[in-house]
Formats: structure tokens, sequence, C-alpha cells
């Protein structure tokens, strides 16, 4: 039915009278996607590794957990994913951050 | 499969590199994205797929015999079964023991104790949203607001993924149209898309998640063991947290249609900054307001009738809408609660009583709005009086609030009082960066999210509606 709001109409991803682009978005986007994609393989190799091994148990499992484990430690060694490491090293430190002798969680 | 996690981001790469690769053929990139819907579907329950696609079958049916007929009589009977079969539907699965146990509950108050045929049925993830998605489509096809589509576009109607377990609920009079050709991608979407995208993981996996798991549930599970200030900033944590939790869910949702081209409209808009009960379902949950707005409080007899009827029209809508989440007396408290503040909010004004100023009515109204949550997180009607009863104790020490909660419970409020085209800037800015450096940025911003959320992802709350 029709609504009498057009801000209900109004999709947030529409942003400016004259969008930017209408011909080779589509490929501006994959390559966005891609590079994002291919850095968090490499800068957040850990969680790939995590990722794995919450998986069911099996030969291919095993295998992919070898590998992402593999790949993991090797891109800890170069440093690759020390940000990562750093940056969550300093979010623990702001959780065990106290005004008094609170508890906090569980 | 949750969005926040590894399963989903694959799922996602493959669906938009098949789903692109085949959109010379408009047809063929439905049929894929409707494959890819139920496999995303099926992934919590896949006997529940064939609901989804009895449900859209059910509906393009009685939409089709709508259209098809020109008798004013035979179209009214016909959207008065679709309805019924679509409420069925929701009622069996949602609402049967809840119904049969308070059926129990009265014959055992009478001296007639029963054992009573309780199925414990499971509840299919996101019945609620697509059971209410078909109904206003075909009462959109009856009232001559839309044509009724083909099969494959009503059952991507209500199966498409990004929308279905959670909402928004896109109605067909804004899909139905979008389905019609190929969409085509700008770069002024995709920036915001991807904008919407990291935000909402930022606020569900960091903000949603350490406020849930550090304080909330503790608090609400035994709120006799905590002070009343712990209890207050706990209720304050959970107003922080359902926004963060199901408008992060939202922003994702609308983010990842526009990355496959289409459009759905807007979920919220900084629900606290609402200076009434009213504006505030301006604000929250825009697409099932609006729709308890157009189907049934319209349908109710709206403001006509005079002010008593509209009275009553507000309490059984927003009653109804409390319902509508659940089947628990505390959810539909929580709805008369609501509805209540807006009765008297419209009594005050037919009485033409000033208007409170705009700081106080925000702080008034955040507050009937953080009474109502405390109803709606809690187990059980015992267990919210508890709570409240614990909140006036006096016991004002602190047991739970880091400095990191109260900093994110700031965060979460701060979010509301910022310029509402501050999103729109940002994006209009990233949309003129090559392609390279904007994917950079992102991966950047996922590594900085996936620093600090906390370990696993809960479920967004709103799936279990």
């Amino acid at each position: 039915m029709a609504r009498k709001n057009e801000h209900e109409l109004i999709s947030p991803v529409d942003i400016s009278e004259a969008p930017l682009g209408e011909g080779r978005s589509l490929v501006w986007t994959t390559i966005v996607i891609a590079v994002a994609a291919i850095v968090l393989l490499f800068a957040n190799a850990g969680t790939l590794a995590a990722w794995v091994d919450e998986k069911p148990v099996s030969e291919a499992q095993q295998r992919a957990s070898d590998l992402a484990n593999g790949w993991s430690a090797a891109l800890e060694a170069l440093g690759v994913t020390k940000p990562r490491d750093e940056l969550h090293r300093l979010w623990k430190t702001a959780q065990a951050a106290r005004f008094g002798n609170e508890a906090a969680g569980q | 499969m949750l969005f926040p996690t590894l399963d989903f981001g694959l799922f996602f790469l493959v669906a938009f590199v098949l789903v692109w690769a085949v959109s010379a053929s408009n047809e063929w990139r439905k049929i894929l994205l409707l494959l890819a819907s139920w496999v995303f579907y099926g992934a919590w329950d896949w006997r529940f797929v064939a609901l989804l696609i009895a449900s859209a079958f059910i509906n393009w049916g009685a939409a089709r015999l709508i259209d098809a007929t020109d008798r004013q009589s035979t179209r009214k009977a016909i959207v008065t079964i679709g309805i019924v079969a679509n409420l069925g539907i929701l009622g069996f699965f949602k609402y049967y023991d809840f119904f049969l146990e308070q059926l129990g509950a009265l014959l055992a108050g009478w001296g007639y104790a029963r054992d009573m045929p309780i199925l414990e049925i499971v509840l299919p993830v996101g019945v609620s949203f697509f059971t209410f998605q078909g109904m206003s489509y075909l009462i959109d096809v009856y009232r001559g607001r839309i044509r009724a589509g083909s099969l494959l576009d009503i059952t991507l109607l209500m199966s498409f993924f990004p929308h279905l377990v959670a909402g928004p609920i896109v109605r067909g009079a804004d899909l139905l149209p979008q389905f019609e050709r190929t969409p085509r991608l700008n770069r002024d979407m995709v920036a915001m898309a991807l904008l919407l995208i990291v935000w909402g993981l930022f606020k569900k996996a960091v903000i949603a998640s350490e406020l849930s798991v550090k304080l909330v549930d503790p608090v609400f599970f035994d709120p006799s063991a905590h002070s009343s200030l712990d209890l207050a900033i706990a209720a304050y944590g959970y107003a922080v947290q359902i926004y963060c939790d199901f408008s992060a869910y939202s922003d994702m949702a609308i983010g990842i249609a526009a990355l496959f081209g289409y459009r759905f409209p807007r979920n919220f808009d900084q629900p606290y900054r609402a200076r009434s009960l009213q504006e505030f379902w301006r604000r929250w949950h825009i697409s099932l307001s609006s729709w308890l707005r157009d189907y049934l409080y319209i349908g109710l007899g709206g403001n006509r009738g005079g002010l008593a009827m509209q009275c009553r029209n507000i309490m059984l809508t927003m009653l109804l809408g409390g319902f509508w989440h659940g089947a628990k007396w505390t959810f539909l408290i929580w709805g008369g609660l609501h509805g209540g503040a807006q009765v008297i909010e419209t009594l005050w004004r037919k009485a033409r009583l000033p208007a409170l100023p705009g700081p106080l009515a925000i702080i008034i109204t955040f507050h009937i709005v953080t009474l109502g949550w405390i109803f709606f997180r809690a187990e059980s009607f015992d267990a919210a009086i508890a709570y409240l009863g614990g909140l006036v104790r006096g016991d004002w020490s602190n047991g739970m609030t880091t400095p990191l909660l109260a900093g994110l419970i700031l965060l979460g409020m701060a979010f509301h009082f910022t310029p509402p085209s501050l999103p729109a800037r940002v994006a209009l800015g990233l949309r003129r960066l090559p392609s390279p450096v904007l994917g950079l940025l992102i991966a950047a911003a996922i590594v900085l999210i996936d620093a600090m959320r906390y370990e696993g992802v809960a479920p967004f709350i709103y799936y279990q509606f």
C-alpha cells in the first residue's frame, strides 16, 4: 500500500543526485573486495586458522588445519600479523581496566 | 550462517562472483540468488527451506488468483484465505505451544488439569519476517497497489538472503520493480554499502557482543545478585546492545543487498533521539512500524471514529506488535507499555497541553523505552518485576561496570547525536578513492574490528523472532 512518509522509501545507499561511475562500477567493486580479501588472508591469518580448527574433524579438515596453521605461523614469523596482535593486546588491556574492584562478565 | 563470520564471508564471495558472472541474463541471476538464499537458509535447518518455498507458493498463487478476477467478493475471499494461511504458519510455529500452555494453566485453575499436547515446535528462523512480507504483498495486490508477480520473483522476494532472517521487512512494492531488470552498480551505493557492512560489523561484534557478555547477560541472569547501580547500568547497556545488535543486522543487510544491486529502505534513524514514543517508532525498526501502521492500525480504523477508537487502535496495534516478537507475556507488556505511552501522548496533544522542552522530552522518552526493554529482555514477568524491585533497593555500589563498558554505552548513545548526514558524507569521500586503496581501508577496518571483537559471535537478538 502507498506510504505517506517518503523517508521510509529512501534507501541509505542513495547518497547523491549524481551517482559516480555508472559504467565501470562492477570492476571497481570487484577490485575493492578482492584487495580486501587478499589483505585479510595475510593480515588476519590467525582468524582463518581458528576458523578451520572449529570445523568438524575429518581428513580434509585436518589437512586444511595443517595448511592454515602453517600459513598463520609463517606470516607471524614475518611479522605480518603483528598489527592485529598488537591491537588485540591493547584491547585486552582496555578490557582489564577497572574503576575499583568491579568484576565484569561471566 | 551469521553475517559477521568467515562462513558467511566465503559464502558471500562465491555468491557475488557467480551472480554478477551470469548477470547478462536477469532470469539466471535471480535463479542463482534464489539458490544462494536457500543455501543460506538451509544452513540453519534444511527442513525449513520447504516451508519457505511453500509460503512463497501460497502467496504467489493467491496473488495470481486475486489478479485474475474482477469480482470484489472473490478477491476479498482469496486475500482473506491467503492471510489466514500466512497467520496459520506463524501461529502454528510460534504460538501453538504458548496458547496450549495458557489453556492448560487456565483449566488447572478451574480444577480441570489436563496434559496438553505440547509439541515443542522448533521455531523456523525469520518466520515472523517472511510471513509479514507475504501478507503485505497479498494485501498490496488486493488493493491494486502492485500487480501479481511471477513465481520466481515472489519466491526470491520472500527468500532473498540479506533480509530473510531478521528483516528489514522489504515490501513487494519496493523490491519487485527492482527484480524486473538486471540492476547496475554505481560507486555511491557500493561505497555506502561497504561502509554500512563495516559499521554494522563494529556495532555487532564489538559493542553489542561485549556489552552482552560482560554486563547485560550476567545481570539479567540473576538480578538479585547485583546492586541497583549494576541493574540500572545493565538496563542502559541493554538499550545500547539491542540497538547496536539489530541496527547492525539491518545495516549489513542493506549493504549486502546493495552489493548485488538492490536497494532496501532504511530501518533505523537514530531512535534514541526521539522526543516521543510516536517519534521513536518512526525511527526504530521502521519497516515493522510502518507495516503495523499501514496494514493493522489503518485497517482497524486508524484515527477515524473519534478519540476513543483511535486510542483503542493504538493499544491494539502495539499489543499485537509486541506479541509479534514472541509468545511471551513480557512481549505483550512491552507492547502495552509502548501503546499506553502513545495513548497518553495522543491525549496530551488533543488537550493542547504544552510540549516538553526538547532535551527533557528525549530523556523521558529514552527512559520509557529503557523501562520497556527490561520487560523485553527478562525471561519472565516475575524476573522483570524482580529486576525493577532491585532497581529501587538503593544499593549503589559498582560491581560490574568497567571503564570499557561505560565507554561503549556512551559511544552507543553518542551515535544518536551525530549529524544524520555523516555516513553519507563519509561514503561520498570513499567513492572517489582508487579501488585498491578502498580495499586496503576496508581490510584495515576489519582487522581492527577483529582485534576488538569478543571471542565467538552470538546470534543476532532478532533471529529469535
